[in-house]
């Protein structure tokens, strides 16, 4: 396995794999690794975990009626 | 067992963002597994992949598994910090890192035939000069069609530029980049063997112990 093929693309790519725990664990390595060293991944891999971390706070609520049938028409017709 | 851990301020851990008690053990339950479940931390020879802002000894209990790069145990709990990881070791680790690209540019452009570059980048006694020679460096090796020497001289250049705008760990992956991007390394995995010395040299500076206890 290469440690240096890793690219700042990539993180961006599969951000939301890392912090779920989904990457197999060669690109979880790979992944923690490069984020050791850069700083600009570093504080995007930050970002998206409070940005995660704070919708989880949010409240359960079901959309009201008519947005609901406006997302679902949205849908249909993008079929 | 004892092992070392890399922290950020006050005692977080970079991935899962837990803080590390100052006292105490931290349990993990299930099955342990690399990068996933379990208490990690490091040998001396994996610290250089780890930097970060505290450096601790650590002690590791129950079931301790070896990963790439890493150990994964049941338990751990912190030692002491290791006191000599500081501003000034931080920056004289950046500057060695620094030196270590420079060396690496300056053997590939000596065997490109680029020789008076290569021992003006060899000799260079600080960072300034290194950037300054860094960059008569790669234009000569440009004039002469020498592309990597030129790419590892260049690679001299970002090394200042990282070890005076950002935390190490940086600048010390540039190294190790620097030295998988030479012609004809003699290690088989130069990446790893660049590592390797800067491990050596943070055990040596930090009078770490090489050996689990």
């Amino acid at each position: 396995m290469s440690l240096v093929e890793l690219t700042c693309s990539h993180v961006t790519e599969s951000v939301t794999e890392f912090l779920e725990g989904a990457l197999p664990e060669d690109q979880q390595l790979r992944f923690e690794l490069h984020v050791v060293y850069c700083p600009g991944c570093t504080v995007f891999v930050d970002q998206i975990r409070s940005m995660v971390a704070g919708l989880e706070r949010l409240p359960a609520a079901a959309p009201a009626e008519a947005e609901r049938s406006a997302v679902v028409d949205a849908y249909v017709r993008s079929r | 067992m004892i092992a070392y851990k890399f922290l950020e301020r006050g005692r977080i851990a970079r991935f899962s963002g837990r803080e590390w008690p100052k006292s105490g053990w931290l349990e993990t339950e299930g099955e342990l597994r690399e990068c996933r479940n379990g208490i990690h931390a490091c040998r001396v020879e994996d610290l250089s992949y780890w930097l970060g802002e505290e450096l601790w000894e650590v002690e590791l209990a129950g079931k301790v598994i070896p990963g790439k790069l890493k150990l994964v145990a049941e338990r751990g709990r912190l030692c002491a910090r290791v006191d000599g990881w500081d501003d000034v070791a931080q920056a004289e680790f950046a500057r060695e890192c620094v030196r270590r690209v420079a060396k690496h540019a300056s053997d590939e452009l000596r065997e490109a035939g680029v020789e008076d570059d290569a021992d003006a980048l060899g000799g260079a006694p600080d960072i300034d000069a290194i950037a300054a020679a860094a960059a008569a460096a790669a234009k000569a090796a440009e004039d002469a069609d020498a592309r990597v020497a030129e790419r590892l001289a260049g690679y001299a250049a970002d090394a200042v530029a990282w070890a005076t705008e950002y935390p190490p760990s940086g600048v010390a992956f540039v190294a190790a980049y620097a030295a998988q991007a030479r012609s004809n390394h003699p290690d088989v995995d130069p990446f790893a063997a660049e590592r390797a010395e800067q491990a050596r040299w943070l055990a040596d500076r930090l009078v770490l112990s090489r050996d689990g206890a």
